[in-house]
């Protein structure tokens, strides 16, 4: 992750429904967010098929079992 | 340094940073990553002037030399003091107005903590109380340092705060219940059902209801949680400029909205009163007479309908705890002492009859109110009939429960015979309250109190005794 965690963390539960509708709270200044988030969602089960993170943990993996 | 009782019932939710009542000192004991954010919120531009301003509540580091015994050092690095409260009350016993002051107060305080890079764990509405008719802050362990994502707090402001604004607001129903019923306010699915269709189309309530409840419903047990969810969001880029622009929106919102309940048969009470202005201005010299004869720190003005009497003893009190059941009168008295900027007069809503519960966690969370009410002086002015008629209450419990406040009494008897008297009794059957007489009341009245004065107004109905409890 580039960002360091957060400080700290909540302590109480903010809810996943209440932290993703914020983005329409925001209105104008929430649609990249929105389109990033969805965006993200569309392409990653074409990222997880079609190319690289597990065939290559597998690949690296490997040498180790030999 | 005074024995410490302990940690503050309604402290315990967040687990760096608690409330303790030393004697009758309230001090903050900070965990380091909170007394981290506390010296940033120190540094904090905003904390000093909004703590001027009398909207943050007064707060003082201690020393290590003046620290008092509140646990290991280590655990606790950070000790605060906080200025006190005259009188704690709670969101179900605030009118619209008063509420939504609140509200508007919390994101403003959002806004500058999140200009100056720093926001707010929760959005409770419980993070605030009143001195007289402004608001103030007093959660100071709420700000922490804002590293991007959406606000924590929405979904509590949305329980405790909008949701209930909203539904008074838009359906005219009175929050104050779901709010005494439930200590973390109205949870999304249920301020969904509360909603008829032509409500879809009001201000606010597609986006922070439908939308909310929706999206809330679909991510239920789903997905990474909502602390992932937050460090996503804030990774595709929800950074501080889309949460100042959240919260300007729900600050908004929230000062937009109107409760348009119409006229009350109190609000009018005043003008349509059946007393002359000569017994008013007895009455007025009588209250005025029996409080000057000792100073009250605090006194409970209980059916205070539009604050007259209340205003007569803020010039004999620190404080006065001004009481009504009806929201309407209770909201325009609030507005009134709010325009004058008075910090002595705390109007609060209430069915006395039927007054607030302790509630929350082991029931011990928020105290009840006659557990919070220890005044000097009680004034109890043209109550004791729509107690007694009104509400059944037998004539021996009224009087006890009036000297249960432990106070000096400044009480009216009204006769059978007065027309309000008489509108009430219209209502019930004939000879339900035979024991309902003055020479009953004196009688109750001098078992445990011990009555200095009284006079009977010239209209010849009313009658105010000024009495001080036996032992």
């Amino acid at each position: 992750m580039s960002l360091p965690d957060l400080a700290v963390p909540f302590y109480l539960d903010a809810g996943t429904g209440s932290m993703l509708v914020q983005m329409a709270v925001a209105g104008v200044a929430g649609v990249a967010v929105f389109a990033k988030v969805f965006w993200a969602r569309l392409t990653s089960p074409f990222r997880r098929k079609g190319t690289v993170p597990e065939d290559e943990t597998a690949a690296t993996a490997q040498p180790t079992d030999d | 340094m005074s024995s410490l009782s302990g940690v503050d019932p309604a402290s315990f939710r967040d687990p760096h940073s608690a409330v303790l009542l030393a004697g009758d000192q309230v001090l903050r004991r900070l965990s380091p990553p909170a007394a981290d954010d506390w010296r940033r919120l120190r540094e904090a531009a905003f904390f000093a002037r909004r703590v001027s301003a009398g909207e943050v509540i007064g707060t003082e580091e201690l020393d290590a030399a003046d620290r008092p015994d509140v646990g290991d050092e280590t655990a606790w690095p950070v000790v605060l003091r906080h200025d006190r409260i005259p009188f704690v009350s709670y969101p179900y016993e605030w009118c619209f107005s008063q509420l939504q002051d609140v509200g508007a107060l919390h994101i403003d305080l959002l806004l500058d903590a999140l200009a100056e890079r720093l926001t707010m764990k929760d959005g409770y509405a419980y993070n605030l109380q009143f001195r007289g008719a402004a608001p103030v802050f007093i959660d100071v362990g709420s700000f922490e340092a804002y590293g991007g994502g959406p606000w924590a707090g929405y979904r509590q402001f949305c329980q405790t705060i909008l949701f209930p604004l909203l539904l008074q607001a838009h359906r005219n129903v009175s929050y104050r219940p779901l709010l005494r019923g439930q200590v973390n306010g109205i949870e999304p699915v249920q301020m969904r059902a509360l909603m008829g269709g032509r409500d879809l189309m009001r201000t606010g309530v597609l986006k922070h209801v439908v939308l909310h409840s929706a999206v809330d419903a679909r991510s239920a047990g789903k997905g990474d949680g909502s602390r992932a969810t937050a460090e996503k969001l804030r990774d595709s880029g929800y950074s501080d400029a889309v949460a100042l622009a959240a919260a300007r929106n729900v600050g908004t919102l929230v000062r937009r909205l109107r409760w348009k309940p119409g006229e009350s048969h109190w609000t009018t009470y005043q003008q349509t009163s059946t007393y002359t202005d000569d017994e008013r201005q007895q009455k007025t010299a009588f209250v005025t007479e029996a409080l000057a004869r000792q100073a009250s720190r605090l006194v409970l003005d209980l059916g205070c309908n539009d604050g007259t009497f209340a205003r007569v003893a803020q010039e004999h009190a620190d404080y006065v705890v001004a009481v009504d059941g009806d929201e309407q009168t209770i909201d325009a008295l609030y507005r009134q002492l709010r325009a004058e900027g008075n910090r002595a007069i705390l109007p609060l809503v209430m069915d006395l009859t039927d007054p607030s519960p302790a509630i929350g966690w082991r029931s011990r969370e928020r105290a009840s109110f006659l557990d919070r009410a220890r005044p000097d002086a009680v004034l109890a002015l043209a109550l004791v009939h729509h107690l007694a008629i009104g509400a059944n209450v037998p004539l021996p419990e009224v009087v006890s429960w009036l000297h249960g406040f432990g106070g000096r009494l400044v009480v009216e008897f009204v006769e059978p015979t007065d027309p309000m008297a008489q509108r009430l009794l219209a209502n019930k059957p004939e000879g339900l309250f035979p024991d309902y007489r003055r020479e009953v009341f004196e009688e109750l009245l001098a078992a445990r109190f011990r009555v200095e004065k009284q006079v009977t107004l010239t209209g010849g109905t009313r009658t105010l005794y000024a009495a001080v409890p036996h032992g």
